[in-house]
This record gives structure tokens, C-alpha cells and sequence, in this order.
């Protein structure tokens, strides 16, 4: 009887498998090394923008503009935690290789606490940049700096001559693309771009001026100021109505400071009485959202900025 | 004749060894490679770390007389100015500890005139030369030329004098 086979020698069954094995591992390992690798560097671009944001914090400046440029398109993750008094500001990023079209995993979160990023709650870029502007707030005295962080262009259909002129300032004439466009009519809106009406309906974002009052998504948010009225366009509702708890917590613990410091330059001959107003004030920051705010902060804080206006010498703030 | 045993190995058990050899001294190479790797990575994880920490606290140094805790908001020009009343009263504020992270030190000084008190205390407050706000161990540390400003009741005015702030960072090890 004939028998015919190939002959298969147990070292070469041993080979394929053990050389199988080594490889399938090999694979694996690149591929986890190279999944740590990426959350590494998107772990340093959420450190770095963090640090990048400290430069263009004001001092006595109005408002300032910088232009973020990152290697590859980024999501940016905007946390905000209103725990503890000052609450907390996390921010996380996830980059899209070149070879692969889903952004990475989520970054390590980089902390602070005395920052206020207003965005998206997961603001991506355009054409690998974002826009900052930063500008400080007053109620009645410096409490933070308000980082407006986004991707995406916005169209503002009608702005007050107030934001149009911030616009035109932070653009330098319109030399610099700043990511907003201004418009008479809410038809020469950029398709993409998100649209922002000024006391007239129709667009994805209202504003009413009267009312202090920007609507977006079905949420009323209630703002004072130009500044706030920035923010609360850039933010998504949650993330707006958390910074401005956060921020109320920094303006309690300031105006206690700011007591303090009545009752010190008082006891030095400073006559200024202002320590009953200021207690009032930081009782007054316990809001719970900006509704709140508007009612019960800001007459306190326009009472106190009227009080320390009349002071000379003495002025605590 | 002595009764020896000599092991005899068919061709197949010994290519099986040769082939068990080259596996391990391969796995061992691979796990040398690991090791240099990962030794290399970490080495410079810590140096991204700490340059991150140290940019971070360049950066606030040259900002923190801008920081709502510090600013002196009397005078609308000014800076360098920094409120030393604020510095002062901050230092035993509870609400702030762990506020400035990653920062290990974080220290106002009177450059001049300087007085016979080192460190400030309500006893010595005004009169005294340096208000330690953090200060852990291990940091290495940058400092700013500022004015410190407060109410002067012997001048009946606002005084003005040199001073520095000084900001550390920690390190990595430290």
C-alpha cells in the first residue's frame, strides 16, 4: 500500500506556533504602547494649554486674544466641578492621528482652580487651531479671568456697537481671524458657523440685552456685563452655570478677604465702614445659578462698588 | 568497565532544545529592549514634568500681581503693584491652601527698607520683611521684582516699597 503524505516535523509545527505567538504579541504590545503613547502626548497638550493660558491672563488689561495652534486636529474636554469653595477647572485632550480618523482616548485631567474656561463641553478644533479670549471680571472688584475657548466659527447677526468694537479691537481691523463674523443679516451667515442674534430670534443662539438673557439649547442664562454676556455664548449651559458658581465661591472668599482688610486699614486710622457691606456681599454669593446672580449679587455688588467709590484714601478696592 | 550511561537524543528532541533556546534568549532580549525603554521614557517623562511645572510657575510668577488675591486696585496703572494687606491677610485663610497648585513655594519679601523681624506675625505686621504664604520641601524657585503697597497710618497715605515675589515649583522627586 501506497502511502503518500507530507511529512511535517514537530519542529516545524513547534516553529509556526511559538513564531506565531511572538508575533501576535509583538502586535499587541506596539499597539497598547502606542495607545499609552498618544494619551501621554494628549496628557501634555492638556498641561501645556493649561499652561499657555496663564500668559494670556490680563492684568490691567481690557481683554486679550490668542490664537492656539495644536499639531493635530484636538478635542478639548471641558470639566467643571463646583466641590470644595473655589471648585474645580479640568481639562483634558484627545488628538486625531493622521492615520487613524477617531480622535484617541480621553487625556489625564490637568487641575486648576483659578481658572475659568467657558466652551463647549467638548470643544474640537478648526483646522488644528482655537480661539482664546480671555477677559477679566469685576463684581465690584477683580475676581477672575474668563477664558473663552473655542474651535468652530460664530456669526453674530446685529451685535450691540459694544461687542462690535471689542470684535474689531481683538481682530485688529480685521487682520486677524478671530473665529467671529459679524453680519447685518442672519442669510450672510458662513454655513458652518455657529449664529448668535442680537435681540431678534431666529438664530441657534439669543441674546437679549434687556433681559440679560442668552438663550441657547432650551436654557435661559442670565449674564451682567459684556463679559459674561461672551462667555455665556461660548459655554454650554452646564459648564456656564457651573463657572459662575465657581466664580461666586472665589468672589465669597475675596469679599471676606477684602473685609479683613477694611477692619485692618480701619484699626490704622483708614475710616472706610465698608466691612457690613462687604459681609453682605459675601453672603450674597451662595447662588445656585446665574438666574441668582443677577438678582442677588450684582445690586449687592453695585451697592459696594458705590460705598468704595465715595472713599479717598481710604478705598479697599 | 564503568557502568555509564550515555543519554542518547533522537535528532527531534534536540532541535526542539536548540529551538527552546532560541525562544528564551529572544524573550530575553526583548525584555532587555523593555527595560532600556521604558527607563529611557520615564527619564524623560520626569524632565517634561518638571519643565511643565517650572513654565507654569514662570508664567504665574510674572502674572501674580493680575491675580484677584494680590492686585492693588486703588490705582488703575500699576502693574507691579501688589496688595500687601492681602498677602498678609491670605496667609491664614484656610480656603486657600491648595489653591495654587503645584506651586511649593510662594513667598512675598521686602527688598527695602528691611526691618529687624524676619517673618511677618500680626504682632510685627507691618513692620517685618517677608510673608510665607506655601512653603513645602524641595523646590527650586524664581523671583519678581514688584511694589508692595498698602495704607501707612505714620504717613496717613499709601506707601509703596521694593519687593519680590518669590515662586517655587516642586519637583518630581521632591
Amino acid at each position: 500500500m501506497n502511502r503518500k503524505g507530507v511529512e511535517f516535523a514537530f519542529s516545524w509545527i513547534f516553529a509556526i506556533i511559538a513564531g506565531a505567538v511572538i508575533l501576535i504579541s509583538a502586535v499587541y504590545i506596539t499597539t497598547r504602547l502606542v495607545g499609552t503613547e498618544r494619551r501621554v502626548g494628549d496628557t501634555f497638550i492638556a498641561s501645556e494649554l493649561n499652561t499657555i493660558l496663564n500668559p494670556i491672563e490680563t492684568n490691567l488689561e481690557d481683554s486679550k486674544y490668542s490664537t492656539i495652534d495644536f499639531v493635530d486636529e484636538t478635542r478639548v474636554f471641558n470639566d467643571c466641578s463646583t466641590a470644595g469653595t473655589f471648585g474645580r477647572q479640568q481639562i483634558s485632550t484627545a488628538s486625531k492621528l493622521g492615520i487613524g480618523k477617531e480622535f484617541g482616548e480621553q487625556s489625564v485631567r490637568k487641575s486648576s482652580y483659578n481658572k475659568y474656561i467657558f466652551s463647549r463641553e467638548i470643544e474640537e478644533t478648526s483646522s488644528k487651531k482655537m480661539h482664546a479670549i480671555v477677559r477679566p471680571l469685576f463684581i465690584p472688584f477683580k475676581v477672575g479671568d474668563l477664558t473663552m475657548l473655542y474651535g468652530k466659527e460664530y456669526c453674530f447677526v446685529n451685535p450691540t456697537s459694544d461687542i462690535e468694537d471689542l470684535v474689531i479691537d481683538l481682530s485688529a481691523n480685521g487682520v486677524q481671524n478671530i473665529g467671529i463674523n459679524i453680519t447685518a443679516e442672519l442669510s450672510s451667515c458662513p454655513e458652518e458657523s455657529t449664529t448668535v442674534c442680537f435681540n431678534q430670534v431666529g438664530c441657534e443662539i439669543n441674546v437679549n440685552t434687556q433681559a440679560r438673557i442668552v438663550s441657547k439649547y432650551d436654557f435661559d442664562l442670565y449674564y451682567d456685563g459684556d463679559s459674561l454676556m461672551l462667555t455665556a455664548i461660548f459655554a454650554d449651559p452646564l459648564v456656564y452655570e457651573c463657572q459662575i458658581k465657581r466664580i461666586m465661591g472665589r468672589a465669597g472668599e475675596l469679599a471676606v478677604l477684602y473685609a479683613k482688610k477694611s477692619q485692618y486699614v480701619q484699626g490704622s486710622g483708614c475710616s472706610n465702614n465698608l466691612q457690613g457691606d462687604l459681609q453682605a456681599f459675601a453672603l450674597a454669593t451662595s447662588v445656585n445659578s446665574s438666574r441668582e446672580f443677577v438678582q442677588n449679587v450684582i445690586p449687592a455688588s453695585e451697592n459696594l462698588e458705590d460705598r468704595n467709590g465715595q472713599l479717598a484714601n481710604c478705598k479697599i478696592f | 568497565m564503568a557502568n555509564w550511561q550515555i543519554a542518547r537524543y533522537s535528532k527531534g528532541q534536540f532541535k526542539i532544545q536548540q529551538m527552546v533556546f532560541v525562544l528564551v534568549a529572544t524573550l530575553i532580549l526583548f525584555a532587555i529592549a523593555a527595560v532600556f525603554f521604558v527607563s529611557i521614557r520615564f527619564g524623560g517623562l520626569q524632565t517634561d514634568v518638571e519643565s511643565q511645572r517650572k513654565a507654569e510657575v514662570l508664567e504665574q510668577v510674572r502674572k501674580i500681581t493680575g491675580t484677584p488675591e494680590f492686585i492693588w486696585s486703588n490705582w488703575e496703572d500699576c502693574a507691579s503693584c501688589l496688595d500687601l494687606d492681602k498677602a498678609f491677610l491670605i496667609k491664614n485663610r484656610t480656603a486657600y491652601q491648595g489653591f495654587w497648585k503645584d506651586i511649593a513655594l510662594l513667598k512675598i519679601s521686602r527688598v527695602y527698607p528691611q526691618y529687624s523681624t524676619e517673618e511677618c506675625t500680626s504682632q510685627s505686621y507691618p513692620r517685618c520683611n517677608s510673608i510665607t504664604i506655601i512653603e513645602k520641601e524641595g523646590y527650586e524657585s524664581y523671583e519678581s521684582f514688584v511694589s508692595l503697597c498698602r495704607y501707612d497710618e505714620t504717613d496717613g497715605d499709601i506707601r509703596c516699597e521694593l519687593g519680590k515675589v518669590i515662586m517655587g515649583f516642586e519637583g518630581v522627586d521632591g
